[in-house]
């Protein structure tokens, strides 16, 4: 049985939901913090955004729907709280969700400590990722770094597979022109 | 079977000398010894080497009024510099951007201070699984189940509240009039002094002019200590004295 089965099996009783959260969090809390932190780059952001998060998994356990996936439902709530975050910063600052000067401050800023490393090609990917729109940001996220199938994010973005499609594309030609330039 | 071959050509050979002697005989017969030309005599002349090879050309360029007649196959001049065609793609590839391949596999670059995950687990804990639920304050509770019915009975209050001032100040207004100087609280009456500029003379001809008009303290005072029986008397004993 794997984890995600047994997790399944445990949100079927109130009772053990204490012990599904557990596992939830110690099966998922790594991938959910890079999925967060490659929406909103910085450290200490990701870390409210995903405690939140995981408090939204506890308080929704019981909504949580036996034959969906809960991979995907986690993903979801990890995506939709990291949007949220931003969209109340933006908003504070009157600012466009396509803008993103101020997390490429973040990525530059957190290039100089020793939260982000990596070779020429992985910063200079991140930061054509950073360039592209909020929508075509995720999708790209969750297809080349998170390697989810079309109909994985459909289900944590809620649009149809023909939409990602088009996004994912114009998002890779997008990225694969601002690396081209170096 | 190689030799009924080779006897059918013989025989092929012999018949063609057969009818050439026979037509020969026929003709020496029938022109009576006459010259006769043989029928294979061939033509001695013979075209110079190539000559039919050239033809061709040699008659288009006599028909087409001398005009140069471009060769299919003639070769460019020109060399490109050593390596150069070698390079080339490579070159083309980096300077257009499009031409970029994204590779599958490029990492994120993000790292997680050391013992992140080990701390996670007990604040989430904290804040979820093992969160204390404190007893609910009993006026929020009755303020979550009949929260509705105080809003509207809060505002019943205030507007009967309302109506009910609104309703005195009429009344109030038609009686303004009848102020008397005892309504008037002390601190109103001494700002009154002041402002109209009245001196103790003043005060004490007000004084005397209560008396005179029988407001003084001292008679109602008296008639304080009176019995009810003895006030009756002396309300009797005034009302003849005013008839």
């Amino acid at each position: 049985m794997t984890t995600e089965e047994t997790i399944k099996e445990l949100l079927l009783d109130e009772s053990s939901h204490p012990e599904a959260f557990q596992l939830i969090l110690k099966e998922y809390k790594e991938r959910l913090y890079f999925l967060i932190r490659k929406i909103v780059i910085d450290h200490d952001d990701t870390d409210d955004v995903l405690q939140e998060a995981f408090i939204k998994i506890w308080k929704n356990l019981k909504k949580f729907r036996g034959d969906a996936s809960l991979y995907t439902w986690l993903y979801r709530i990890g995506t939709n709280e990291a949007l949220t975050f931003l969209r109340r910063r933006k908003d504070a600052r009157n600012m466009s969700m396509d803008e993103n000067p101020e997390l490429m401050n973040l990525f530059e800023s957190g290039s100089s400590t020793f939260h982000i490393t990596g070779d020429d090609i992985e910063i200079a990917l991140q930061k054509a990722v950073l360039q592209l729109p909020e929508k075509q940001r995720i999708v790209f996220n969750l297809k080349y770094f998170e390697h989810m199938t079309y109909e994985e994010i459909s289900e944590v973005t809620e649009t149809s597979v023909g939409g990602l499609k088009a996004n994912y594309h114009s998002a890779k030609k997008k990225i694969e022109d601002i690396l081209g330039k170096r | 079977m190689k030799e009924k071959n080779q006897n059918s050509v013989n025989n092929t050979e012999a018949s063609k000398d057969y009818f050439k002697s026979l037509e020969e005989s026929i003709l020496s017969k029938a022109l009576g010894g006459a010259f006769h030309l043989p029928l294979d005599v061939k033509h001695p002349f013979v075209a110079p080497e190539g000559y039919f090879e050239a033809f061709d050309s040699n008659i288009l360029a006599a028909t087409s009024n001398n005009r140069f007649h471009l060769e299919a196959d003639i070769a460019h001049p020109y060399t490109a510099p050593e390596g150069y065609l070698e390079s080339l793609e490579e070159r083309v590839l980096s300077a257009t951007s499009s031409n970029f391949i994204l590779e599958e596999n490029i990492n994120h670059p993000f790292l997680v201070p050391q013992g992140y995950f080990e701390k996670l687990d007990e604040q989430v804990y904290e804040k979820t699984i093992n969160e204390k639920i404190e007893p609910e304050n009993p006026f929020k509770v009755i303020w979550k189940n009949y929260g509705n019915i105080i809003r509207v009975a809060a505002t019943l209050i205030i507007v009967g509240f309302l109506g009910f001032n609104i309703y005195n100040n009429q009344q109030a207004s038609t009686t303004a009039e009848e102020l008397t100087l005892a309504e008037l609280n002390t601190e109103a009456i001494y700002s009154y002094l002041e402002e109209e500029n009245i001196g103790l003379e003043d005060f004490n001809t007000l004084e005397n002019a209560f008396d005179d008009a029988s407001f003084g303290e001292s008679s109602t005072s008296e008639t304080d200590e009176l019995s009810e029986e003895e006030l009756l008397q002396l309300i009797d004993f005034q009302f003849t004295d005013e008839i």
